[in-house]
């Protein structure tokens, strides 16, 4: 594929989703003058002219046009509810939700790659069948059902963790980042005071990360599973094996190193996932990330938040898999040769 | 293979070791309180908003109107006036604002003058002129402002002099001064306006609020926290609270959680399944009132045969609605016998309700003609308000209660924006739907539900003008003492029951659940909350 190709297919799936972005919504019945107003109702002119105040008085075409226009120069115009600039508001979210997202990411991959390995190393055994059968109900398991019992037993039963949040209320910290692990070192105070507001951001992002790792975790170790199981049955392992090698040396050396390339584009493609569970878990955390302000926009009918937010979320997963395709064009040699 | 050394039960013991170590966060000191609020604002300018949780964080907490509703009641008091003359054609209303009250300091803004005349003229102009500098500031839709036909009420707000405000009226209205107690009339800082269009940062006026109100706005994180601290220079008293922190936690039950383990004092809306467990810590406690609400079952007069008042009276005997408060409201609500709820100056005690009685309504179907019953169909809002949590549950069991009389309801739905919008257009003939009061006065019940000109507006679900109704409820709205208005509004309570356009269904309660250490907190039957006259007592 050619670097110009590649450019033109993101150009076209951006396009695709602006479309889609705007119309789909629109389709959806209900509009955000209505909804503002509820059951007070209001005379037709009232309605008419809070409707021309938001641009949505003109021609779906026009307004169609003027979205893409000003989206290609950067501006992907203010909300109706809260009249502040999209981009803005995209950007607090996007900080919040890489924090608990990578968090996540980086759990399901540590605790899911060596339960994969483990897996397919007892095969049959009830190590594997307990781990994969976890893995399953991970997997199937509705996240709602997860953060509650989590909370459940973690923060109000045990009183281990706090039930929802980010950081502890009593902990002053500013956001400039945007991530509460940076920020909480660059508050005003002491060492002591920045130690504890961390500890208080480590605390908060526990939960509601192992909740939302739970079904990446899942996909991981069965990949990791999987693919080892087929590795481990390439000629080349054999020969290793034959050559006197330990078990340990033939797994970790050479069956490991191949049967991992397809785990790393998995854990790439996951922030799809990430992001679509996160809908859930910020809303059971009131963690306020991008999931809550699309959730929120959606049942309003804030149209420019929706239709900005969707294209601001397609840019970052095109970005990521363009990355992982970078990434992985370096782990695996095999993959340079079709270029 | 056992030669790799880690085993999975080593695995499990370092993630529950490294949890374990992790506990809980340390105490909050007594003079921060935590509300664990329900949702985000829209916005900090309350002129701009409908909703509960843009009230919580802006009107009820960084400012003040010209009058103000009693503390946990809909007696409308003076607050940045001192008092009020109305002209004698009542169209001029004059309010005499009180002196040396501040605005806030705060690190973007320090006043160099105390509230007068210009800060009133600067509010409403606001919303009312399209040459006002900040009129399509941050989108400037005025939907409540502009719903209730404010702009073609107030003609003109003129300064007298820097302590005398006067409101001119396009047509004498009497709840005109409960108006100037709602949210929407909160009062800005016109000298902060100024500042701002120096510094050609106009946005910033509802971004970084400036009132005269109990708390000062520090910081807003959006969907997760929002700080105040006291106004030391508030005119009522600096509050005892010295920091007010709103923790939004959007899902009820999670609230309920943050509560019990000590994360908030204070919880909006807890669910009301929540509600007996929450009774059983020792530590907290649950306050409920009744609300400023109404939920009942509009009968569209102008589809046949609702017009017939026989028939509307057979659906009310034939609707046992009493079943219905177990099984829709977990028993927390009454049956409502009139429009109003019973909280609210001019109830009329003396109406009989409707009784449950099947053999009536079959006697009153068939004196209309209808012996075997007639097909209708019933309609019901898609999502859960707080006069009718469950609309789906209960047109099913209306369906049911129906059908004993011959009456057979299609159930009808659409998504709420749609629901409204053709109810708004009387497409329905049985309607459920509801009402939150917004003023405390029975006009915005009865004149706002049920006047002839409501039709037009369509919030006059019934579509029902009765002469004899509306002329009651006309000339309440004009006449100038309680005692003549009270009696005008008994009575027009009486032609409503007679003429039957709805169902009154039930006036649901609210809660508020709270440490038992929170004290001088009174809940506000418009289901806001202020903290202003709040103590939180040492553990």
């Amino acid at each position: 594929m050619s670097r110009a190709f590649k450019f033109g297919q993101i150009a076209t799936t951006l396009f695709g989703i602006t479309l889609v972005a705007f119309f789909l919504i629109r389709l959806v019945p209900g509009d955000p003058v209505t909804l503002l107003i509820g059951e007070r109702g209001a005379s037709p002119e009232a309605i008419a002219e809070l409707k021309a105040r938001i641009g949505l008085d003109r021609p779906l075409v026009e307004q169609y046009g003027l979205f893409v226009w000003n989206a290609l120069k950067g501006d992907l115009g203010v909300s109706i509810l809260s009249g502040r600039s999209v981009g803005a508001e995209f950007l607090e979210r996007l900080a919040a939700t890489a924090e608990l997202g990578l968090t996540a990411l980086m759990l399901a991959t540590l605790v899911g790659v060596p339960l994969g390995i483990f897996a397919a190393l007892h095969r049959g055994r009830l190590f594997d069948r307990l781990s994969m059968g976890l893995a399953v109900s991970f997997y199937s398991m509705p996240i709602f059902w997860w953060g509650l019992m989590a909370i459940v037993i973690f923060s109000v039963k045990l009183a281990w963790l706090p039930v929802s949040g980010r950081i502890g209320v009593e902990h002053d910290v500013i956001l400039k980042s945007g991530l509460l692990l940076v920020d909480s070192w660059l508050m005003p105070g002491s060492l002591a005071e920045s130690w504890a507001a961390f500890k208080s951001v480590i605390h908060h992002l526990l939960l509601p990360a192992s909740v939302l790792a739970t079904v990446p975790l899942a996909v991981i170790a069965r990949m990791t599973r999987s693919s080892l199981l087929e590795v481990l049955g390439e000629d080349y392992v054999r020969t290793a094996r034959a050559k006197g090698l330990s078990r340990f040396r033939v797994v970790a050396l050479h069956a490991l190193r191949n049967a991992l390339i397809p785990v790393v584009t998995v854990i790439g493609l996951m922030l799809g996932t990430i992001l679509t569970g996160a809908i859930l878990t910020e809303t059971i955390f009131s963690w306020p990330g991008l999931g809550r302000w699309l959730v929120s926009a959606v049942l309003s009918r804030d149209y420019p938040v929706i239709q900005g937010g969707i294209l601001m979320v397609a840019v970052v997963v095109l970005t990521t898999s363009l990355l992982v395709e970078i990434f992985y064009y370096f782990i695996s040699p095999r993959s340079r040769g079709r270029g | 293979m056992k030669s790799s050394g880690l085993k999975p039960s080593g695995l499990a013991v370092a993630i529950v070791g490294a949890l374990t170590s992790l506990l809980a966060a340390q105490a909050v000191s007594a003079s921060t309180f935590v509300y664990c609020s329900e949702g985000s604002p829209r916005t900090f300018n309350p002129q701009m908003g409908s909703d509960g949780p843009t009230f919580n964080a802006s009107s009820r907490t960084i400012y003040n109107r010209l009058v103000d509703f009693e503390k946990g009641g809909t007696k409308v008091l003076p607050s940045l006036a001192e008092s009020w003359t109305t002209s004698k054609d009542k169209l001029q209303i004059t309010f005499k604002l009180r002196k040396g009250v501040p605005f806030h300091t705060t690190s973007f803004f320090k006043p160099t003058r105390s509230f007068n005349a210009d800060d009133v003229v600067f509010t409403f102009g606001r919303m009312m002129k399209k040459d006002h500098p900040f009129h399509t500031v941050n989108g400037g839709v005025y939907e409540y402002f502009t719903s209730m036909e404010m702009d073609k009420l107030v003609k003109e707000v003129k300064k007298v002099d820097d302590h005398t405000v006067t409101f001119v009226l396009t047509r004498p209205e009497t709840p005109f001064i409960a108006n100037m107690a709602m949210d929407f009339a909160s009062i800005l800082s016109a000298e902060y306006g100024d500042q701002l269009q120096k510094a050609k940062t106009l946005e910033k006026i509802d971004l970084e609020p400036v009132g005269t109100g109990p708390f000062k706005f520090v910081r807003y994180e959006k969907d997760s926290q929002i700080r105040f601290e006291a106004h030391e220079g508030y005119f009522e008293g600096k509050p005892k609270i010295e920091r007010l922190i709103f923790a939004i936690t959007t899902d009820p039950s999670v609230r309920t959680q943050k509560l019990k383990r000590g994360e908030c004092q204070f919880v909006a809306e807890p669910s009301v399944l929540d509600i007996p467990s929450i009774k059983k810590e020792m530590k907290l406690s649950v306050i409920e009132q009744e609300g400023l609400n109404v939920g009942y079952l509009a009968l569209n007069v102008e589809k046949k045969p609702l017009g017939d008042r026989r028939v509307r009276e057979a659906i009310a005997k034939a609707l046992n609605r009493k079943t219905y408060l177990d099984a829709i409201y977990q028993g927390q609500a009454t049956v409502a016998v009139n429009p109003i709820p019973p909280a609210m100056w001019s109830y009329n005690k003396s109406i009989k309700d409707i009784d449950f009685d099947i053999a009536g309504a079959k006697k009153l179907l068939a004196d209309a003609g209808f012996p075997n019953g007639f097909e209708t169909t019933l309609w019901y809002m898609p999502v859960s308000r707080p006069y009718n949590p469950n609309a789906k549950k209960m047109a099913e069991m209306m369906q049911a209660d129906l059908a004993t009389i011959g009456i057979k309801a299609k159930l009808v739905s659409y998504e709420w924006g749609t629901y409204l919008d053709k109810a708004r257009k009387g497409e329905h003939d049985m309607l459920l739907i509801g009402w939150t009061g917004d003023n405390g006065d029975p006009d915005n019940f009865l004149g706002t539900l049920l006047g002839c000109a409501a039709i037009k507006g369509g919030s006059n679900y019934a579509r029902w003008c009765n002469k004899e109704f509306d002329k009651l409820v006309t000339d309440a709205r004009q006449a100038p003492d309680q005692a003549t208005r009270t009696q005008l509004y008994m009575k027009a309570q009486e032609v409503f029951k007679k003429e039957l356009p709805w169902v009154t269904l039930a006036h649901a309660k609210a809660f508020r659940a709270m440490e038992k250490r929170v004290k001088g907190y009174s809940m506000s039957p418009f289901g806001t909350d202020y903290f202003g006259s709040v103590v939180v007592e040492k553990k």
